[in-house]
């Protein structure tokens, strides 16, 4: 029998594991791993100008890369060839019925921080006003893992929301688009406080210098197609230095269905997928850290319960486009990365809570992703985006997530979770950003703002929250699950509210706190 | 399903013909002609090329398909003539021949903005034509 079993190689799960090591602990997962990436060794548009023919890792011998002529629309990012393992069979695996609902998750090792934007911020006592955890009580926590995974960035005008970190690497260099704005920004800084607009460099979990047997960032764009860039943190190189040092045992291949939990110890059933069979594991705890739809669906899947309606938080998003037109007809910039340039936050009485943007270029996805949603025959989208592509930049803003009554998730008799949501009325935010930076010449309109459905995101928690006295399909403080004495959750499933910060940071703390105590309810 | 001899030379004169309309200075390679080939009988195999007869008139009677997908595309974004050039242009982009009709590999701002007034006039032009030949010739 194991000390622990943690469902999951995602932030969560690993971060469980990290704290676990001494104990004799099982991380069960399905674990896909990416192929192989020839071809995409050095810069993509080097590559793209000397190869002759990148067909294999740019589009795929299986045409991954035109997934969403054919199918519900992903990620640009997931689609491509070397990037699709990270969602591979997600909805084979465990189905969602959902009318509105666009999220995607991930059985790859790593989860889907295997194709995350990096970004990395504390939830401060603002943040955590709902939940039973005060920000001391995570600092600890943040602390080794920014010393562990390498954070860049730097304490700047955001320091109010992001807290002071004095570990931070020297921020990457950003692009001439946001090394403007950033400027500009500081030239008329009081008047944009003074609209609750606040514009920093963004935080990232992404090397500026060599760390830890990782090397630093080489500037080559390749984030829309390669994976495992040693540079940009990925939870699998923690993952695999524990395997390496066998401090951890790790089982592939099964997709954990249920738990009972017995006087002195749980007991996980998870099916071999490769055979089908459906094999017993016995623990003295479990750590739940499927991501938060599975943890959910294995909690009511456990429970035999068809029918309660679990609770959904979701960060809305919305897509501001900006053009800056003295940058029109600018030279492509070789060097470059397609993370997060720049976070602008709202921080004003539009909102409750503030309201996280980042700033990101265009010149990450394929062009023939985008050219045929732009308005003007094809040999003028061509053009436009030729010469318009350095001068425009896409502002990726968060809302909060609130929990509605109409954002709940279930699951069915066959197996399927059924996530029911609907779109809310926002603050419109954007339209604030929209008249400020109108004065420092970065331009947008309404009409060229996008509303993706809910789950696009990829930021759902709520379902299993925290509270100081849970009830059912609550977990406490700890994130021990009402009614039982030895099942945890540690992923987002466990979050009380959903700011508009990524969580992914969060989700590691609270994890490695949550693991910590029950450690050392092991005697550990 | 094995498809017909005559429908794999319908999609080779298509990617022929497509490819010549908008990149008329290059050669069009054999293996973007059969991987176009290929993911149109992926993933364009239930296509009735009885009910939907623009693909087969554009190229017998060599129409402007720029003016007539754009009008498509304004109607129906998700039009099969729009999805087939899209194939294509995924298939081309990634090849370095074409490297500088998608980046601006030198500033300059004078010849951007000559472009981009050209686009715009011409997008007047190409939307009355498409509409024009579509009447025309009756295109679905």
């Amino acid at each position: 029998m194991f000390d622990a079993i943690v469902v999951g190689s995602g932030p969560a799960g690993t971060f469980a594991a990290y704290s676990l090591q001494g104990t004799n602990t099982l991380m069960l997962d399905v674990g896909y791993r990416p192929p192989a990436s020839p071809g995409l060794d050095g810069n993509i548009f080097k590559l793209r100008k000397s190869e002759e023919d990148l067909f294999s890792p740019l589009i795929g011998k299986d045409f991954e890369s035109l997934h969403n002529l054919y199918n519900r629309n992903i990620s640009l990012k997931l689609k491509a060839p070397y990037l699709s393992y990270v969602i591979k069979d997600w909805d084979t695996l465990s189905p969602v019925k959902s009318d509105n609902f666009a999220g995607v998750y991930s059985f790859a090792k790593g989860g889907l921080a295997n194709a995350w934007g990096a970004g990395v911020f504390r939830f401060n006592d603002s943040d955590l006003r709902d939940f039973p955890v005060k920000a001391l009580e995570l600092e600890p926590y943040y602390e080794r893992l920014a010393s562990h995974i390498g954070i860049c960035g730097l304490n700047d005008d955001l320091e109010p929301f992001f807290g002071y970190d004095d570990k931070l690497m020297e921020p990457l260099r950003i692009s001439r688009f946001a090394t403007n704005f950033l400027d500009r920004y500081r030239n008329k800084r009081r008047f944009f406080n003074e609209q609750g607009i606040y514009v920093g460099r963004n935080r990232l979990a992404v090397l500026s210098d060599d760390h830890n047997h990782r090397k630093a960032y080489k500037y080559e764009n390749l984030e829309f197609f390669k994976p495992c860039i040693s540079a940009v943190y990925n939870p699998v190189y923690t993952l695999d230095e524990m395997l390496e040092k066998q401090t951890i045992k790790y089982l592939s291949g099964y997709l954990v269905v249920t738990y009972e939990e017995h006087e002195t110890f749980v007991e996980v059933k998870a099916r071999h997928l490769e055979s089908g069979a459906v094999e017993s594991f016995k623990a003295k705890k479990l750590i739940l850290a499927a991501g938060a739809l599975n943890t959910a669906k294995i909690v009511l899947t456990s429970n035999e319960d068809y029918e309660s309606k679990l609770q959904l938080l979701d960060n809305p998003i919305v897509v501001m486009p900006m053009l800056r037109l003295g940058a029109y007809g600018s030279e492509l910039e070789i060097e470059g990365s397609s993370l997060g340039q720049l976070v602008v936050v709202y921080d004003g009485p539009l909102a409750t809570g503030s309201v996280q943007a980042s700033l990101f270029g265009t010149n990450g996805p394929l062009r023939s992703d985008v050219l045929f949603d732009l308005p003007l025959p094809l040999s003028g989208n061509i053009s436009l985006l030729k010469y318009a592509s350095q001068s425009t930049g896409a502002l990726m803003i968060f809302y909060p997530g609130r929990p509605i009554k109409e954002n709940y998730v279930k699951i069915n008799k066959e197996g399927a979770i059924e996530v029911h949501c609907k779109d809310e009325e926002l603050p419109k935010i954007e339209n604030v950003f929209m008249r400020a930076f109108r004065k420092i010449g970065y331009y947008s309109a309404s009409f060229l703002c996008q509303y993706p459905k809910m789950g696009t995101g990829l930021h759902y928690a709520g379902m299993l929250p925290m509270k100081e006295t849970p009830c059912k399909y609550e977990t406490d403080k700890m994130g021990r699950l009402f009614g039982t004495s030895n099942v945890f959750v540690a992923d987002g499933a466990c979050f009380t509210a959903l700011p508009s910060k990524n969580l992914t940071f969060t989700i590691m703390a609270n994890s490695m706190r949550i693991a910590d105590f029950v450690k050392s309810e092991l005697g550990g | 399903m094995k498809f017909a001899e005559s429908d794999e030379l319908l999609l080779e004169r298509e990617a022929i013909y497509f490819h010549y309309c908008f990149f008329r200075k290059e050669e069009l390679s054999e293996e973007v002609i059969a991987r176009y080939v290929n993911a149109n009988q992926m993933y364009l195999s239930s296509i009735n090329y009885q009910k939907i007869n623009s693909i087969e008139q554009i190229i017998n009677r060599q129409l402007d398909v720029e003016a007539i997908e754009y009008v498509f595309r304004i109607i129906n974004r998700k039009n099969i003539l729009t999805t087939k050039i899209q194939i294509l242009f995924y298939l081309i982009e990634v090849r370095s021949q074409y490297f500088e009709y998608f980046f601006n590999c030198r500033a300059d701002r004078l010849r951007a903005l000559a472009s981009f007034t050209h686009s715009l006039l011409l997008a007047a032009f190409k939307f009355v034509k498409g509409k024009y030949l579509i009447w025309k010739y009756d295109l679905v």
